[in-house]
């Protein structure tokens, strides 16, 4: 059994955030990264099938340099190998090209079960792990909430709209999104930190993937036009005073406008 | 900018990332009502046990899972960032106890007792204080006499961290009252063993999440087996388990500093008066970026002696060097960052009234500040 976890590693969620020169990003420069949050609970579950018995998990990440150390932790808390895809040809990749760049890594692993988190705590987007499993064929769940072996694959519960659960069988090979708080992540034991440094991680270019060209700024066919924080709103009055004078107020408003 | 902390290894920094983690999760939300209410957090001990982190500096064969003095030392700051007070209860156990047992203990002894204390099962106490003895440690008056195959203590400690929670305790007791420093002994007292008691919990102006304790050995009679390290060579064997303890409290120091320089940074940037944030006062500014330099200088003070530890090199001046400063500059940055607070500092709800409580105890423990002077001006030639 072999498990490819995808991690993104996001900007930490006490990090100042500024938008960079081209308002295209933020300044990545002097603040700290971690795993997204989304993605720790896939790891945590795939590090359950582990501890359950026979397999092998794989932890694979895109990404500059500073992403070693989301593999890191990774490989600290139990996973046994990583894989690095790094290239800056991959820059400016829109969903579908993460999706490709991906689904690539698990065609060399061959994986029977692809596990990640349903969203990105910094993109919000949702759109990479259905593409991915479409790119592979297999097929998929998102937004998991508990996933248990069922014959020759996994039995999921979906979070619906207001709560409601949606029950699905996936066979294997197959690929679960989990929703987040589906389990609890364990920490990185000591010994895991030190044994970290002698599991392999392997580096890999769009080249090495066969995907030279297909992904990047110039294969995308979505791109960020901008980010910026919304615009303060006019038109909002605060009424001050004691509770009486306040609703007194308040009624004469309402009344003026004829909504009463 | 280059990390200021680039001479970390990959798993120190790792090791550093896990431990913020552990802490913001698992410490920082029950620091303010432990101390409140005076209480040990127990579930601490096997928490940590259980990932590894007691046995941190012990050989694997007694449980241990290795590693360095400056990996020791990121631990303590990290704890202490979360709770002075419950860093200092593991401090005692693996720093103090534990290490005496490792160190001098019989195969007998580290068979038994390791393995469930650095798992966090079971929990040790370092007896060595009493009323009329503590930086002179010459003046221990727990007497503990040979009879047949055993040792009878009598006597009493005092200030005693983990008291009212240890299973078992290292206790310095003089074999040779007339030689004083040279006629002390190390013994390992269990916690039920008869005519030893605790005499009463401690109440304590700081580090309030430890649970502090007077003990009592009345006729206390233990075998000579638990006799730890050679008789009469007690003192000499606490001096090495002490050093330690220096690099540990500048740690401490550096941790409690820093939380307060986190806390009047961001309340800085976010408490206004006259239409900006107070952050923009050259008053405030100038005190913050001092905070700041002065943490620095306390963490890189501590992890020169952690480095030169693990380098097998002298490391004395340092550790008192880096126990001194720091512990020093943590009660002034502490003071400041109080006094920032203003009235809201000041309200028992704030954890900025908790630092300042708390930090008073490392100028103390461990060796007071004058004897650190004192022993730094010998080492530097006076």
């Amino acid at each position: 059994m072999k498990i490819l976890v995808c991690l993104k590693q996001v900007p930490h969620q006490d990090a100042r955030l500024d938008i960079d020169g081209a308002g295209t990003w933020i300044k990545e420069d002097g603040i700290k990264f971690e795993i997204n949050s989304y993605d720790t609970f896939a790891l945590e579950e795939a590090l359950r099938i582990k501890d359950a018995g026979e397999a092998e998990v794989v932890v694979v990440s895109i990404g500059p340099d500073r992403v070693t150390q989301a593999l890191r932790t990774a490989l600290g808390m139990g996973a046994d190998r990583a894989i690095h895809v790094k290239d800056a040809e991959i820059d400016g990749s829109d969903t579908l090209g993460i999706a490709k760049v991906l689904a690539a890594v698990a065609k060399e692993e061959s994986p029977d079960l692809v596990l990640m988190g349903l969203m990105s705590d910094d993109g919000n987007a949702s759109a990479v792990p259905p593409m991915m499993a479409e790119l592979m064929g297999v097929p998929s769940a998102t937004a998991v909430m508990k996933a248990t072996p069922e014959g020759d694959g996994y039995r999921c519960e979906r979070e619906l709209e207001g709560g409601a659960l949606e029950v699905v069988d996936l066979a294997k090979p197959c690929l679960i999104a989990v929703q987040s708080g589906l389990n609890q992540v364990r920490y990185a034991s000591l010994k895991g930190i030190m044994a970290a440094k002698k599991k392999p991680m392997d580096t890999k270019s769009a080249g090495d993937l066969g995907l030279s060209g297909v992904v990047g700024a110039a294969g995308a066919k979505a791109q960020i036009e901008k980010i910026y924080a919304p615009v303060r709103g006019e038109g909002a009055e605060i009424i001050e005073g004691s509770t009486d004078e306040v609703v007194t107020q308040l009624v004469g408003k309402i009344k003026e406008l004829g909504l009463l | 900018m280059a990390e200021p902390d680039f001479y970390l290894s990959e798993e120190q920094r790792e090791l550093q990332r896990a431990l913020r983690e552990f802490v913001g999760k698992e410490i920082a939300p029950i620091a303010a009502a432990c101390d409140a209410e005076e209480r040990y957090p127990l579930e601490i001990f096997s928490k940590l046990g259980g990932l590894g982190y007691l046995g941190l500096r012990f050989p694997e064969d007694v449980g241990g899972s290795g590693g360095t003095c400056l990996d020791y030392a990121i631990l303590c700051e990290e704890l202490a960032f979360g709770s002075a007070g419950i860093a200092l209860g593991i401090y005692v156990h693996m720093a103090l106890a534990c290490a005496a047992l490792e160190a001098f203990g019989t195969e007998t002894m580290k068979e038994t007792w390791l393995p469930p204390a650095l798992r966090g099962e079971k929990i040790g106490a370092w007896a060595f204080a009493e009323a009329g003895a503590g930086s002179d440690a010459g003046s221990i008056a727990t007497r503990a006499v040979a009879d047949g195959d055993d040792f009878v203590l009598n006597g009493s400690k005092l200030f005693i961290t983990n008291g009212p929670i240890a299973d078992f305790l290292i206790v310095v007791a003089s074999t040779e009252p007339e030689q004083r420093l040279k006629g002390l002994s190390l013994f390992l007292v269990e916690r039920d063993r008869p005519g030893f008691k605790v005499a009463g919990s401690l109440s304590k102006l700081g580090v309030r999440a430890s649970e502090m304790a007077e003990l009592v050995f009345e006729d206390c009679r233990v075998p000579r087996e638990n006799l730890i390290g050679r008789e009469n060579r007690g003192f000499l064997d606490s001096l090495r388990t002490l050093t330690l303890g220096r690099i540990a409290s500048a740690a401490f120091a550096t941790g409690v500093a820093r939380a307060a320089f986190e806390a009047t940074l961001d309340y800085a940037g976010k408490r206004k008066q006259f239409g900006q944030p107070i952050g923009s006062f050259q008053a405030v500014r100038f005190g913050i970026a001092d905070m700041a330099v002065q943490i620095e200088a306390s963490r890189l003070l501590c992890h020169r002696a952690a480095i030169a530890a693990d380098q097998g090199l002298p490391h004395g001046r340092e550790a008192n060097m880096a126990k001194l400063f720091a512990t020093e500059a943590c009660t002034k940055i502490v003071e400041r960052a109080l006094h920032f607070h203003g009235a809201a500092g000041f309200m028992s709800e704030s954890p900025i009234q908790r630092f300042y409580r708390d930090c008073k105890v490392f100028e103390l423990g461990e060796g007071s500040s004058e004897l650190q002077r004192d022993m730094i001006a010998r080492e530097i030639g006076l």
